[in-house]
């Protein structure tokens, strides 16, 4: 196989130099946090006050892990460490409940960012030449620009499209003879079943490869994509907290998505301890992010389970690879390819007058994408007898959720007392999706 | 001003018979009743000789349901007089959200239930007797 | 175990609540426990009397409109903690509660706590069983 590098030295350096570059790295962001009232606070309670505090890479250790807590509650500037002139991008993500969580990035956060993703697209052995249909959303979600930049900066074709309107992303293939997209694997399915529907044939594209993430997937998706298409399709991982896309990206071997340790130092941690695990166990995955000034978050824990696959890869790439994303430490949800908490939707139902005390959360699969129903049981004493009072309180219900979640789920009343009750604790999401 | 009885129902088999059941362990007798499918909940809406009572004994059980004032119109049976009524609500532009009729006495009598919007403002009720009908008081509706 | 409620409808005029326990009073009728639930247009008094049938006549007569529904009457002792004890023993046992309320007697150190369950004879039996003291009818005609 035809082996294409982007940062050749850095991407097969050995190991000392690898980690001699990260502790330089981690030094300087140490220096970078300092400046940050959160962590003035929490590494001066353990010592560190200055980066020659930082001797090697084992004081990682010192520092307390992270949390999206952490980030919602020193929202919006607590993790700053530059003036906002100096700010040339914000990304913001929903937190668990209505606050968010916010990541600056200055110029050179941009940079480095965006030549992470292009060493992403030539990993996959895409270049100048490829005309690139970045299906996911632009705007605060880092899932659009974050591959956009990257892309422009190889060199391919990007067309912007992002998300939706479908019949439109299948003439765009077929109009510019689009060779390479970036989707949720859900969305890729979903397509292709319109494209039969359209009677548009796989053979008057020109579709090679596909760039799948956002959600969770298992290798028969995979494979099932590259075998309607007949590409190869990529998976990539990424969260908007370590940037964006970019943090992980299979190679032209498709066996598990190499981590760039150059810029994100990596642990694998026993969830319920904080305990370091050996590769090759599955633990929640825990970053440090040593390439973004704007806003330094060490030791971060993403709540995803996954595990380092031990071994070394064909490609040469020396930085270790990281399994698929086999679950969360939380509740999460993810419907087609957006982070949805439930508790953010119980924060919206609950402060409705109309709605009584009972509400259910159903995730089912239809076709290739996921739907989302939230069902409420109205509060008999406000209901005035009206059809239309029901519709506006739909329509309420619909709306404020959408504000809160960016998806508009379906939403369903009910009876008071015929949301089923469950003994013990509430169980309130039932997802019916298949565990492929 | 007749009161018809709403009532939220689960979209599942056995609410009309658990409703049903409940009126008549508490006396009262239903005159008149429809039923809108919504899709996931119904709508019941019912006409019964005791409506304060019926909805005590309903919400004593968590229904959610509610009392609506409606106009019942009693209409000689005879052919034209449905079109007549409704011709003169429609160009008094009286906005008439849901109505259901039903003959009482063949060649007789009917009667039709209007929900109407804004009732009272709205003025429906001299209307309807201007153009030659009875409105039935709560007592007449009840004792059909 | 049982007791009855009488359920009385209130328009929405003023003075109506008035007229019902007045009407109650003069003639002899003591009110035990007492609730109101409001809607936009009229309102639901929920009361337990010591003479339902009597108190059930005299309403009709006088243009009330009243349902009679099978309640549970709970004492417990005037205390913090005492509904909460209530509470867990019917939530251990998955009894659904539509609706309840309470009264302070004056004449004894015991709160009175009315319910309204699905089935009262199952709840009923329950709370004997953990040791609720459930008020019997004569109890609530004699107090």
């Amino acid at each position: 196989m035809q082996i294409t590098y982007w940062n050749k030295e850095v991407e097969t350096a050995d190991d000392s130099s690898l980690k001699s570059l990260q502790l330089k790295r981690f030094k300087e962001t140490i220096g970078w946090a300092l400046q940050t009232p959160f962590y003035k606070r929490r590494l001066g309670k353990v010592g560190i006050n200055s980066a020659y505090d930082i001797k090697s890479l084992d004081d990682l250790k010192k520092i307390p892990f992270a949390t999206k807590d952490d980030l919602r509650q020193n929202f919006p500037k607590g993790l700053l460490s530059l003036d906002m002139k100096d700010i040339v991008r914000i990304h913001s993500s929903s937190g668990t409940t209505g606050i968010p969580t916010v990541i600056y990035f200055s110029r050179e956060d941009i940079d480095n960012w965006s030549d992470l993703v292009a060493r992403c697209v030539v990993t996959t052995g895409a270049g100048p030449g490829d005309v690139f249909q970045n299906m996911m959303t632009y705007g605060l979600f880092t899932g659009g620009l974050g591959l956009h930049y990257g892309a422009e900066r190889v060199g391919m074709t990007v067309i912007p499209i992002g998300g939706g309107n479908t019949k439109r992303q299948i003439k765009t293939m077929k109009d510019f003879q689009t060779t390479v997209v970036h989707a949720t694997p859900s969305y890729l399915l979903h397509i292709h079943s319109v494209l039969a529907e359209e009677k548009i044939k796989i053979d008057e594209l020109s579709l090679r490869k596909a760039y799948i993430g956002a959600e969770p997937h298992s290798e028969n998706i995979r494979l099932k994509i590259e075998q309607l298409y007949g590409i190869d399709a990529y998976n990539s991982y990424g969260l908007s907290e370590m940037n964006g896309p970019g943090v992980a990206f299979e190679c032209v071997y498709k066996c598990g998505m190499h981590i760039w340790e150059d810029a994100y130092i990596t642990e694998i941690i026993d969830p319920a301890t904080g305990q370091a695990l050996p590769d090759g166990e599955i633990g929640e995955v825990v970053f440090t992010n040593v390439i973004r000034r704007a806003t330094p978050l060490l030791r971060y824990r993403t709540r995803d389970l996954a595990c380092i696959i031990p071994g070394k890869c064909q490609c040469g790439r020396t930085h270790r690879r990281l399994s698929r994303i086999t679950g969360r430490t939380d509740d999460m949800l993810i419907i087609n390819g957006v982070n949805v908490f439930p508790s953010q939707i119980e924060e919206v139902v609950m402060k409705i007058p109309e709605v009584g005390t009972n509400y259910l959360i159903e995730v089912d699969k239809v076709g290739a994408l996921d739907k989302l129903i939230v069902k409420v049981e109205i509060y008999s004493k406000m209901f005035r007898g009206d059809a239309s009072q029901l519709d506006a309180l739909k329509g309420k219900i619909k709306d404020e959720l959408r504000a809160s979640i960016t998806i508009s789920p379906s939403v369903e009343l009910h009876e008071p007392g015929f949301l089923p009750v469950s003994e013990g604790k509430a169980k309130r999401v039932i997802d019916n999706r298949p565990k492929e | 001003m007749a009161k018809q009885l709403n009532i939220f129902v689960e979209n599942r088999p056995g609410r009309l018979e658990a409703i049903s059941k409940n009126l008549h362990a508490s006396q009262i007798n239903v005159r008149a009743f429809t039923i809108q499918d919504r899709g996931d909940y119904g709508l019941m809406k019912l006409i019964v000789d005791n409506p304060n009572k019926a909805y005590l004994a309903l919400a004593d059980l968590g229904c959610a349901c509610a009392l609506k004032d409606v106009l019942a119109i009693r209409i000689p049976d005879k052919p034209g007089n449905l079109h007549k009524l409704t011709m003169a609500l429609a160009q008094a532009k009286i906005n008439i959200l849901d109505a259901y009729g039903f003959v009482i006495q063949s060649n007789n009598v009917g009667v039709c239930c209007m929900e109407i919007e804004n009732l009272e403002q709205s003025g429906a009720a001299e209307i309807v007797k201007d153009a030659g009908f009875e409105i039935l008081e709560d007592e007449q509706l009840y004792e059909i | 175990m049982k007791i009855k409620q009488l359920s009385v409808f209130l328009e929405n005029k003023k003075g109506r609540l008035f007229d019902v326990c007045s009407l109650l009073g003069s003639n002899g009728i003591n009110i035990r426990a007492l609730t109101i639930a409001e809607t936009e247009s009229f309102g639901v008094l929920r009361i337990v009397v010591d003479k339902t049938e009597q108190a059930s006549k005299l309403l009709s007569e006088n243009n009330f409109t009243a349902n009679v529904t099978d309640v549970v009457a709970v004492e417990v002792g005037d205390k913090p903690g005492g509904l909460a004890a209530v509470l867990k023993i019917l939530n251990d046992n998955n009894v659904n509660i539509e609706y309840m309320y309470g009264f302070v007697e004056k004449f004894s150190e015991n709160a009175l706590l009315v319910f309204r369950f699905e089935d009262a004879q199952t709840a009923a039996d329950i709370l004997v069983k953990n040791k609720v003291k459930v008020v019997t009818k004569q109890e609530i005609e004699g107090l």
